[in-house]
């Protein structure tokens, strides 16, 4: 029992974060409104049916009625109904499919691509360039954002519910949708296609912020890295190990595009895609050895000895 | 028991027996992949990653990420030669790749690589295409 009221308390904590029902965009008030109406109609339709059944239940005929036309009228009555019940949801969800199918004209393009298990984002920066970070989608609120979704092994699916419904990232196809930020905050997106052992482990971090805040944010992430004091034995060990084949940090040696790009890590609320908080010590033991953490993920362990491991962990959280 | 019930049962009994059989292929998730060297051309641990696909197919994935095609180019009858396990294992470290990958990357990688002289380019096709849509080293164009 008290277990129970536990866990009710904790789920209670979690309440908004991931939620179609605490809405913070346009796309999602949009299916709210539409699930509104169907509650509407089908709880109204349920509750004519428990009324007819208890009626019948509770009347006696008399013998001498044996006549069926006072019912005649009601069926018309209940059939109408159903059919413009009907009516009315189909076409409540068609102009619903339509609003959320429009495109219009985007200010901002952001590129998300499904891995294994982690999500590649690139912001659009002009000129052809694309700013690139990993795990967390920063949106501006009020600014319609065309997102591009891609998957570059298996099928994934793109649900922040708090935002929009559901799309599927299919290898060798480019899916669309437009996503409006109204409600500042930090929501959580996660995968909702089953896409190998670590599909739970495929988080994404997702916040609304003023427009301002979004440029600065944005600018940041499209600097190359100033790495602080003290650090560059770490980096050294990470530009000479394994790490640099995989990873890329902007601005130095590090140049590999196959994991996600660590210029700027430690800005990120969690590693490995909402697996661990980031802290020292989670970056530690993930370097070390991340199939303890994440088992199954595809970045393998290293090798590093812990005073180098300790240098690397020290070098990546000074990439702010 | 009637006939046709009968025949009902055996057919069922046939269909979970060879449905058993699909499911041969054992995955380790923790940490317990080889990581130390083969000990030898008789190491056990060398015929049981040969014949799982998995390994093979992780295998794979790592001579693209690892970039090995920038020198070798995408995987074409008569690369690489046929060698023992072993060989490929030792191989592998060559242009200091043995400061850079792991035991059991070197361990799928070597799976990988006798694969390679095993099946034809038909056979491999639907692997080539997956990996022609990851990244290669520092490139990546996005996927296909
Ligand atoms: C074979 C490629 C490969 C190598 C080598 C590699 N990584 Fe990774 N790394 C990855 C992949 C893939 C991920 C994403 C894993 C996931 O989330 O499942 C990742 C994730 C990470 C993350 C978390 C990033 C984030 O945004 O959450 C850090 C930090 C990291 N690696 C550091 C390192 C360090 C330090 C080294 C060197 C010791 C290294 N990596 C070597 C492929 C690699
Ligand atoms: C910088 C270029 C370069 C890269 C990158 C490279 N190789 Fe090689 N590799 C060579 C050369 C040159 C030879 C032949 C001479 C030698 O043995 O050094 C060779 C030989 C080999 C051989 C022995 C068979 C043969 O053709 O002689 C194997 C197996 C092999 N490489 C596998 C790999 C794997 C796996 C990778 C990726 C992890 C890789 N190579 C990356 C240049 C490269
Ligand atoms: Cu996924």
């Amino acid at each position: 029992m008290r277990a129970f009221a536990l866990i009710t308390l904790l789920l209670a904590g979690c309440a908004g974060q991931q939620s179609a029902m605490h809405v913070a965009g346009d796309q999602a008030a949009t299916l709210i409104s539409l699930f509104r109406l169907m509650m509407w109609v089908c709880g109204i339709a349920y509750l004519l049916v428990i009324l007819f059944l208890g009626w019948g239940l509770i009347r006696r005929r008399s013998a001498a009625d044996t006549s069926e036309q006072p019912y005649h009228k009601l069926m018309a009555g209940w059939v109408g109904f159903i059919l413009l019940g009907l009516i009315l949801l189909v076409v409540a969800s068609f102009l619903a499919d339509r609003s959320l199918g429009q495109r219009q004209q985007v200010p901002l393009q952001v590129r998300v691509t499904g891995h294994q298990w982690w999500w590649r984002i690139e912001y659009q920066a002009g000129n052809g360039r694309w700013i690139e970070t990993a795990n967390e989608l920063h949106l501006p609120a009020g600014v319609p954002v065309l997102l591009e979704l891609r998957a570059a092994d298996v099928i994934h699916s793109f649900w922040v519910p708090n935002l929009a419904g559901k799309m599927d990232m299919i290898p060798g196809k480019i899916n669309r949708m437009t996503v409006t930020g109204r409600t500042n905050g930090w929501f959580r997106g996660q995968c909702a296609e089953f896409c190998g052992t670590q599909h739970a482990n495929m988080a994404l971090a997702v916040k609304v912020e003023q427009v301002g805040e979004f440029d600065r944010w944005l600018a940041g992430q499209a600097r190359p890295v100033s790495p602080g004091e003290g650090v560059a034995a770490g980096r050294k060990v990470f530009e000479s190990a394994s790490c640099a084949v995989c990873h890329q940090v902007r601005g130095t040696e590090a140049r590999g595009r196959v994991g996600p790009d660590l210029t700027h890590v430690a800005s990120r609320r969690t590693i490995a895609a909402g697996t661990a908080p980031m802290t020292h010590g989670s970056l530690r033991g993930w370097i070390i050895q991340p199939q303890a953490i994440k088992p199954g993920t595809s970045m393998p362990p290293s090798d590093l000895s812990p005073q180098d491991a300790e240098a690397v962990a020290s070098y990546l959280e000074t990439l702010r | 028991m009637s006939l046709p019930s009968m025949r009902l049962g055996s057919g069922w009994i046939i269909g979970m027996t060879l449905l058993a059989g699909c499911s041969a292929e054992q995955r380790t998730l923790v940490a317990a992949q080889p990581t130390s060297p083969p000990t030898g051309p008789d190491d056990p641990r060398i015929a049981a990653i040969k014949g799982n696909f998995y390994q093979i197919s992780q295998g794979g994935r790592y001579f693209t990420w690892y970039g090995c095609t920038s020198c070798h180019g995408e995987p074409k009858t008569g690369w690489p030669p046929r060698l023992p396990f072993v060989t490929y294992y030792a191989r592998i470290g060559h242009k200091g790749y043995d400061r850079k990958i792991a035991a059991e990357q070197r361990w799928q990688i070597s799976a990988y690589l006798n694969s390679l002289t095993v099946t034809d380019a038909a056979k491999r096709h639907r692997q080539a295409v997956d990996q022609k849509g990851e990244p290669t080293a520092g490139q990546w164009q996005g996927p296909l």
